[in-house]
């Protein structure tokens, strides 16, 4: 909707004496930020990048020298620090566990010490009754049905769609634009790759939901035909049970970039967990449904 | 309460059925006969005295049979006359025009207990305008404690408050949009104006519904004598007022102005695109007021304002294009689109003034007022092609709006000297269309989103007492009670106020204050751009009312001709809304209240005032010093922040100088610590699930409102010629608006721009943070005629 244009139209006609300066902003001190998000079926790690100034062009540089140590919280059992592997990235040799708290220090000469805590789930999503329709005009219907656990849950959704001619290993995997008219997802008009939402208001109970998607593979000129002939395409639905703290950042880091260019909003502060940087430190557990395999049906 | 209530109105009137006896009636100007409002009438043998009240009655009740009365009013020559009293009286009292901005200060004899900010309408003249036209409110903004909003707009930030925190009446009736050109002149046309009244503290309990101010304008009643009239001409708008008698008991006031910024725009933009482009923008006002005396006891009043701005562009465009190989046919394509944004108010008022008697006035007035802001967009599309017609449109309009119908009673009786007793009420309905959106398309005939109207009414009582409990001990003491019904929700009010003054000796008087307010109203503001966006609110059941808190002490003395004041204050407001972090005022799809958060304010600080009225020079110097906190709890993590017109100084400078009979020189410099604001300092890295772009570029906000803008400061300075001629008297105005042009920030935002790498030999984007400036200098000037 342009309904914002008469606004700005009428402030420039309005405005024409506007003078332009450049605005010094004292330049910022950098921070570590941390990016760790883990589940249970990955070896804990994580990347550690420094800030940058808001008005650098740089790509952002990586902290590979850091002490980086992860303790379970509730057993307060303290892990070996994480192998440094080079460009930031730090792995351990253990598999986080559902229901576990875990915490993070990381130390760093010239920087603050960085700390913060987060629990992977314990449960991941529940789907059922899957079904899918394919429309004339390209588009496909998803429904299904999310059996929501006990307690607060948070949830991203996601589809991922691979390709590939038959006889080729080639896969081609893409993720989906999808679009819901659901109120349990706070979306703008654009369809989105990932969705976001709670269980605020189906808390602990089943919960119809349906999607929209173009699935992004070359198609047939009939439009009666979906998959055309020598093409294999698999759909697969994916569900993450977030943990709140991995939720709110996620949902604030998307809101940001969607409002980025809309004069009217507020801005849009980042959650993050991480006292003395920037980053998330989050858990959650993953879940995937296949919704569509074209080789089986 | 109530019985304490009684005794005390009870223990005054007894007083009433003693010797006493009361002079009683108006004081008028000699030449107009027009009231004047807030005129002294001090007895100096028994001193004391009262003062004029909203319609320039007064009631003086004495034992002594001697009387002196001393009756003065700034810009007025001050009349003293003695006579003996022996029965009940009925004066009207006329006093000249003098040299009007002569005026010995003696605080002993001001006899309003309401705290009254020191601006007459003719000092309001005499400040620098901005594209010469006089603008009432923004001379508020350059006394103590009143702060302006962005570079131009005339909202006021009274107190740490906001600026629907402020009653604006005009006549008694509320506007809830004072401005006009976006905020660059209010809609307060200064020759229809008789009377000004800004309280900030101390809020007599007549007054409710607001946490933070009253800004009280009386509108001229019209010349009961002869006609007049007053043009006036200036780069931004132009106008015509003109009063007089309908007949010996009525009299009548009309006055307009328009701005042709539109008519000397549209001739250019129009060349520009061929005549395929117009646009334009224009405001206008028109104000009308009648005065009957039906007797000598009984008058009424209708005042009427309507006021408009509009601004638009439309766009036509007519062309062949060839439809492709598939027809082989020419199609002929019209687009026409067209752009609207509108916004004004409307207010009547009907008010019957009636004298019961020596000591009891009454005031019953019936009051309308609505404000409306529309934006429209319509695209429509012609196509002929083999000869038919294919007709495709749409129309989008978003409109929000407020609608108040009341009915006021209002009673002041005057026992005694000693205590001037009002009480009243008033009922009032509220219609509140938060933002509706329309559209309609060929396919999707007449859809409505957004919030439907919300009907609303709010009651309330007062009752005050303005006593003088010695020579040196005066005060005001009120309550003032209040219920709203909204939603099947009501909500009330006990809001107690109290004032103290106490001359500590002549002329150094020492005032305390405090105040209990609640405002059922919200306005609804994007801390983003200074647009006409925001949206009035009722209180519902998800969104309590917003209350207030005040406490303030000061003290203020006068010598001979300057007179300085000290001020302190303390304000708590709780449930002041905001947006939640990420809220768009353009996803109307989602319910207001979805998009609000609630939370509590704080503001306090010292107000200084140096005030100097010369026959020469005259001005004053005013310095506030404040902190204005706010705290949410979905807002900065919870922390507290600093509101966006958190400013630690406010300087103003005003003052004229008069050489000679018909010339003056003014200048005003204006000083103020930068607007607080959000902006990011660092920018981080997030990992994405993409490939392609596997790090994504986030920014990050230390917190809410923690950068400054650079400090805010401007020099205007203006001079007038004023020269009799043969059918009037006529002015020429030349000032000069920010003198040495300065840049002072308006916005500033983070823009993405290219720059030319020679060494790559390739563009590279290059971010920066861009403050934008509005006003440079601007010399302008006022043409002026009364006659």
């Amino acid at each position: 909707m342009k309904i914002y244009y008469p606004y700005i139209i009428i402030y420039i006609l309005f405005f024409g004496c506007e003078q332009v300066v450049e605005f010094e902003l004292n330049e910022s001190t950098p921070s570590i930020t941390l990016s760790s998000t883990f589940n249970p079926d990955s070896l804990f790690s994580v990347t550690l990048f420094e800030s940058l100034p808001v008005l650098s062009t740089d790509s952002f540089p990586t902290i590979s020298d850091a002490n980086v140590v992860v303790t379970e919280h509730d057993s307060d059992m303290q892990f070996d620090p994480l192998i440094p592997l080079g460009n930031g990235f730090y792995r351990s040799d253990f598999f986080p566990e559902p229901g576990r708290s875990y915490s993070i220090e990381v130390r760093k000469e010239g920087f603050e010490t960085l700390f913060a805590m987060d629990r992977v789930p314990v449960d991941t999503a529940i789907v059922s009754n899957i079904e899918i329709a394919f429309q004339q005009n390209g588009g496909v219907l998803i429904n299904f049905d999310l059996v929501d656990n006990s307690g607060p849950n948070f949830y991203e959704l996601y589809l991922v769609t691979e390709y590939n001619y038959e006889g080729s290993q080639e896969k081609v995997s893409t993720i989906e634009f999808v679009q819901s008219d659901d109120l349990i997802f706070d979306q703008f008009e654009e369809a989105e790759q990932f969705l976001f939402f709670n269980d605020d208001l189906f808390g602990g109970q089943s919960y119809p939901v349906s999607l929209r998607s173009f699935f992004s593979f070359p198609r047939s000129q009939d439009p009666d035909v979906f998959v055309p002939p020598g093409i294999e395409v698999k759909a697969t639905l994916h569900v993450r049970t977030l943990s709140e703290n991995l939720f709110r950042f996620k949902e604030s880091v998307k809101l940001q970039q969607d409002l980025e260019d809309d004069p009217f909003s507020e801005t849009v502060p980042i959650k993050s967990n991480v006292d003395g940087g920037l980053g998330i430190f989050g858990g959650f557990r993953s879940a995937n449904f296949v919704v569509f395999d074209s080789s089986k049906n | 309460m109530r019985i304490l209530f009684l005794g005390i109105l009870i223990a005054c009137c007894q007083q009433v059925y003693g010797q006493q006896q009361t002079v009683f009636g108006h004081v008028i100007d000699a030449a107009t006969s027009e009231v004047l409002i807030g005129a002294n009438v001090y007895n100096p043998i028994e001193n004391n005295g009262v003062a004029t009240n909203q319609y320039g009655f007064f009631s003086y009740s004495s034992t002594k049979k001697q009387i002196e009365l001393r009756v003065s009013y700034i810009g007025y020559r001050t009349k003293t006359f003695s006579f003996t009293l022996i029965s009940d009286t009925s004066l009207t009292i006329s006093l000249n025009r003098g040299d009007e901005l002569d005026e010995v200060v003696v605080l002993g004899e001001q006899m309003n207990n309401t705290r009254r900010l020191p601006l007459s309408t003719a000092q309001i003249k005499s400040v620098p305008r901005l594209g010469g036209e006089v603008d009432v409110l923004k001379a508020f903004h350059l006394l103590p404690g009143v702060q302006s909003g962005i570079e131009g707009s005339s909202g006021a930030f009274v107190r740490g408050g906001s600026p629907d925190q402020n009653l604006i009446l005009l006549d008694g009736v509320p506007v809830y949009n004072a401005s006009h050109l976006f905020g660059f002149i209010s809609v307060f046309n200064a020759e229809a104006i008789n009377n000004v009244h800004l309280v900030k503290d101390g809020f007599p309990a007549r007054y409710g519904g607001r946490l933070s101010s009253v800004i009280d304008i009386t509108l001229k009643e019209g010349n009961i004598e002869e006609p007049r009239g007053y043009v006036s001409l200036s780069p931004v708008a132009s106008s015509l007022t003109v009063d007089g008698p309908i007949n010996s008991k009525t009299s009548f006031l009309l006055s307009g102005r328009r701005t042709f910024i539109d008519l000397i725009a549209r001739p250019f933009i129009r060349a520009q695109s061929d005549g395929e482009d117009d646009g334009g923008y224009y405001f206008y006002d028109v104000n009308l007021k009648l005065n009957h005396r039906i007797s000598s006891k009984d008058r009424i009043y209708l005042s009427t304002y309507i006021g408009n701005d509009r601004g638009f562009t439309r766009s036509n465009s007519a062309d062949f294009a060839q439809s492709g190989f598939s027809t082989g046919f020419d199609v002929f394509k019209k687009t026409e689109s067209r752009y609207e944004l509108e916004w004004g108010n409307r207010t009547s008022a009907l008010r019957w003034n009636h004298i019961y008697g020596p000591r009891l006035f009454s005031n019953v007035t019936i009051t309308h007022s609505n404000y409306n802001y529309r934006v429209f967009e319509s695209l429509e599309e012609s196509k002929k092609q083999e000869g038919e017609i294919e007709l495709k449109g749409s129309e989008i309009s978003y409109a929000s709006g407020i609608e108040d119908l009341a009915l006021k009673i209002d009673y002041v009786f005057h026992p005694n000297t000693s205590h001037t007793f009002r009480f009243g009420g008033s009922a009032i309905s509220h219609d509140f269309e938060p933002g509706i959106l329309a559209y309609s398309t060929q396919a999707n005939q007449d859809t409505t989103l957004g919030d439907q109207q919300i009907r609303a009414f709010e009651y309330y009582i007062y009752g005050e007492d303005e006593f003088v409990l010695s020579s040196k001990l005066t005060g005001n003491l009120g309550l003032h009670l209040s219920a709203f019904a909204t939603q099947d929700e009501l909500y009330t009010s006990f809001e107690p106020r109290v004032t103290f003054s106490y001359s500590i000796q002549p002329n150094l008087l020492w005032r305390a204050s405090y105040a209990r307010m609640k405002q059922y109203i919200h306005l609804l503001t994007n801390s983003g751009v200074g647009l006409p966006t925001d949206l009035w609110v009722p209180s519902t059941n998800r969104v309590l009312p917003q209350a207030a808190t005040q406490y303030s002490m000061g003290v203020e003395t006068a010598l001979n001709s300057t007179e300085l004041s000290v001020d302190g204050f303390y304000k708590s407001m709780n449930n002041l809304i905001e947006y939640e972090e990420g809220a768009s005022y353009l996803s109307v799809e989602k319910n207001w209240q979805d998009k609000i958060v609630t939370g509590e304010g704080e503001a306090y600080g010292a107000e200084f005032l140096i005030k100097q009225s010369g026959s020469r020079w005259n001005g004053w110097v005013g310095y506030s010093l404040s902190w204005n906190n706010r705290r949410f709890n979905e807002l900065n993590d919870g922390e507290q922040f600093p509101y966006r017109y958190d400013r630690r100084h406010d300087v103003n400078i005003v003052y004229n100088y008069q050489p000679k009979k018909g010339v003056q020189y003014s200048a005003s410099w204006v000083y103020h610590s930068g607007n607080a604001i959000t902006l990011a300092s660092k920018q981080f890295a997030v990992k994405t699930e993409s490939e392609l772009n596997p790090v994504q570029r986030v920014s990050h906000f230390e917190g809410r409102n923690s950068f400054r803008m650079p400090a805010y400061h401007r020099l205007d300075i203006s001079a007038t010629w004023t020269r009799p001629i043969r059918f009037g008297l006529q002015s020429w105005t030349v000032s000069v608006y920010n003198t040495y042009n300065r840049k002072n920030p308006f916005y500033i935002e983070l823009e993405n721009r290219e720059v030319f790498n020679a060494q790559l030999n390739q563009f590279e984007n290059s971010p920066r943070y861009t403050q934008y400036s509005l006003f440079p200098i601007i010399p302008s000037f006022n043409y002026s005629l009364a006659f």
